[in-house]
């Protein structure tokens, strides 16, 4: 369902060079996948491209999602489409409350699909039914939307919205850094619950913790803007125990030390 | 020494000779305010408080005498406060008793037409701002209006909203004055609610707030303007010993909007509370121009102004906070904070203190930004097309403001009016 081939991007008005140099990755439908990579790899840079966010250009290869050619498509056509993005760092929108921001994204969604949209009562069932699941209080309903959430609530706040949005393929940034383990099962298990065999999921991760939770199909290490290994989850359990420098040393691949600084 | 005056029209001596006639009160104090507007005439851009907003088009053209004109119940209903409330409507400075509801005012409170008292109280028409041309204007032919007075220590329930209509377009001046007297220790809320259902015309307000010891008042300033209609409203404000006062202002349409506030803060912990919000489009100028003089110690003030400025709009905020140098431990705050929807939108922002008081704490800022690119992408990526993104955003950014509106009537209709003038804004309905 996603192919992405030979990306290669950089920052716009930045002379920085290419953060992603050539990268490949294919999702099947009812596939998890964990990247896992370093940070300053270029994992966010990828999430993001995915996404449709401003700022980076794109200077080769291509990414597909069901045959459709994404990076010709707007933010909110993506989403219309079926991807989803579970941002590393989700932004606070002061003035604007949360249950108001998922009922109209839901309808947004829904009416960009032909589908009829949700009334109020409907949508609150649904809401109140996943908020439970991903354990969110249901005053974070009423208020702004990630204003003033703890760490850790905006990241069950993203499941939340991946959860009412039902995306066939969703891209979750760094959704366990800095969970404590209660939050990270919560977390996962609102992901496990998603998983389905039209679905694709794509974990983006730098420990392998989260993967003891939502196993993946498909490992694949992400160094210096590139995938230099994949594997299946074992591969993950095999960067755990022999990190970051010294798998890339077995590979061969000389990779400069800053970018492998924070793994050790 | 610079000329700061323009010479009003010669047409202006013809437009009081028009509506002389029926004015109320001493005819003397109407000659003598009329002959003093014309020695004053308009200030020009070269007076400081006047740098941003040009009057010459005022002054160059007298507007009509004001003619009533037929207004019905329906035209208002979309600015009408409902619930319990008691109301003075104007149209063209003609007070109108059929769309009025003053029947049954609770004990304490007095409500009376600014005409009707006049005529056995000079006193109002006396200048308080002697070097202001445009009270002086409102001085010679003050009409309309209403004298608002509360017992000592009446908390008043019904909410006092006082509606002036500029009407037809025709293009007239009305020239009402709003006296409000809150006794030791009273409470009142009201609304001043300025409606053009024209597309001209001019209104020249005149307000004197007047909140006694432990008094309290709170006031809903909407204004729902269109086309050139102009507004020019000047509020005197004295707050006594421990008095209260907290205004509110959304100003959502108008040619041209000029508010001036002058307030004093005059007993020690008499606190000051301004907020405002304004959204000017294309062709419309809102200036928003505060003097606070804290004059005694211990008063905290606040002002808290947001604009939005959209494609072609022009903004104005200028606000001075004065401290006495008795005003010890003054707590002043001053705040005004800018979205620019359009590159060709313009604000002119400046924040001002002058203060001789040693232990005081006051703190002022303005910002002028865009909408937040980040948290348009974030509504986006979820969906959310970017002409409603926009929308939410600005919306979200009024918000603060219209929250402090003391009545949900006008919270509902600053929302409404917020809405119809952001595009895209007619998806976002049900926030109103
Ligand atoms: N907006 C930006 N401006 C400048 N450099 C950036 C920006 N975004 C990312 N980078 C750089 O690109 C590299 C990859 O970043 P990122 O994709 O966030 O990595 P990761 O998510 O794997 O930690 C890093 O070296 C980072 O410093
Ligand atoms: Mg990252």
């Amino acid at each position: 369902m996603l192919k992405i081939e030979n990306l290669h991007a950089r920052i716009e008005d930045i002379d920085e060079g290419e953060i992603l140099k050539g990268l490949d990755l294919e999702v099947q439908p009812g596939e998890v996948h964990a990247v896992m990579g370093p940070n300053g790899s270029g994992k966010s840079t990828l999430a993001y491209i995915l996404a449709g966010r401003d700022g980076y250009e794109v200077t080769e290869g291509s990414v597909r999602f069901e045959g459709e050619d994404v990076l010709e498509m707007e933010p909110e056509e993506r989403a219309a489409a079926g991807l989803f993005l579970a941002f590393q760092y989700p932004i606070e929108i002061p003035g604007v409350a949360n249950m108001y921001f998922l009922r109209t994204a839901l309808n947004a969604v829904l009416r960009a699909r032909g589908e009829p949209e949700i009334d109020a009562a409907g949508f609150m069932r649904r809401l109140r039914e996943q908020a439970e699941i991903v354990g969110i209080r249901s005053d974070l309903l009423k208020r702004d939307v990630n204003a003033g959430f703890s760490g850790g609530e905006k990241k069950r706040n993203e499941i939340l919205q991946m959860a009412v949005l039902q995306p066939k393929l969703a891209v979750l940034d760094e959704t366990d850094s800095g969970l404590d383990i209660d939050a990270l099962r919560t977390v996962a298990d609102g992901v496990n619950r998603l998983r389905s065999p039209e679905r694709g999921i794509v974990v983006i991760t730098h420990y392998q913790r989260l993967l003891e939770y939502i196993v993946p199909d498909h490992v694949h290490v992400l160094v210096g803007g590139r995938i230099v290994r994949s594997g299946d989850k074992t591969l993950a359990q095999e960067l755990e125990s022999k990190g970051y420098s010294e798998l890339m040393a077995e590979l061969g691949i000389a990779v400069p030390a800053d970018a492998l600084e924070a793994t050790a | 020494m610079p000329v700061r005056r323009i010479e009003p029209a010669a047409d202006y001596g013809r437009l009081f000779d028009e509506v002389k006639g029926r004015l109320a009160g001493d005819p003397r104090r109407r000659e003598a305010s009329f002959a003093r507007f014309r020695e004053l005439g308009f200030p020009n851009q070269r007076a400081e408080a006047w740098k941003y907003t040009s009057l010459k088009s005022l002054a160059e053209n007298a507007p009509p005498a004001p003619a009533p004109v037929e207004v019905t119940l329906a035209d208002l209903e979309p600015y009408l406060l409902t619930g319990d409330v008691k109301r003075l409507v104007f149209v063209n400075g003609f007070m109108a008793p059929e769309l009025s509801d003053i029947e049954g005012l609770p004990a304490g409170l007095t409500v009376a037409s600014f005409d009707e008292r006049v005529t056995h109280e000079g006193a109002l028409l006396a200048d308080a701002d002697a070097e202001r041309s445009l009270t002086a204007l409102n001085a010679a032919m003050a009409h309309g209006g209403a004298v608002v007075e509360v017992a000592d220590g009446t908390d008043v329930s019904p909410t006092l909203q006082l509606v002036f209509v500029q009407a037809g377009d025709a293009g007239g001046m009305a020239n009402p004055r709003n006296v409000v007297r809150v006794g030791a220790g009273a409470k009142l809320t009201m609304a001043e609610t300025w409606v053009a259902l024209g597309v001209a015309g001019v209104t020249n307000v005149v307000n004197d707030f007047d909140v006694a010891e432990a008094g309290e008042l709170t006031v809903d300033k909407l204004q729902f303007g269109r086309g050139r209609a102009t507004l020019i409203g000047r509020s005197a404000m004295r707050v006594a010993q421990e008095g209260r006062l907290a205004q509110t202002t959304v100003t959502a349409g108008g040619g041209l909007v000029r508010n001036e506030t002058f307030a004093r803060l005059e007993g020690p912990k008499a606190d000051l509370d301004l907020n405002g919000a304004y959204m000017p489009v294309k062709g419309e100028h809102v200036d928003t121009s505060i003097r606070i003089e804290h004059r005694a110690p211990d008063c905290p003030s606040n002002q808290f102004y947001k604009g939005i400025l959209a494609p072609g709009g022009h903004g104005v905020f200028a606000g001075k906070i004065f401290v006495d140098q008795v005003a010890q431990r003054t707590n002043a705050y001053q705040q005004n904070d800018n979205l620019m929807l359009a590159r060709d939108a313009e604000i002119d922002t400046k924040p001002e203190l002058e203060i001789y008081a040693d232990d005081v704490k006051c703190s002022h800022g303005a910002t002028v930004g865009e909408l937040d690119d980040v948290g348009l992408f974030y509504l986006r990526s979820r969906g959310i097309d970017k002409e409603t993104a926009q929308a939410i955003l600005t919306f979200a950014f009024a918000g603060e403001v219209i929250e402090r509106l003391a009545h949900e009537d006008s919270r509902h209709q600053a929302r409404r009016a917020l809405l119809a003038r952001l595009a895209g804004g007619e998806k976002l309905a049900e926030l109103v």
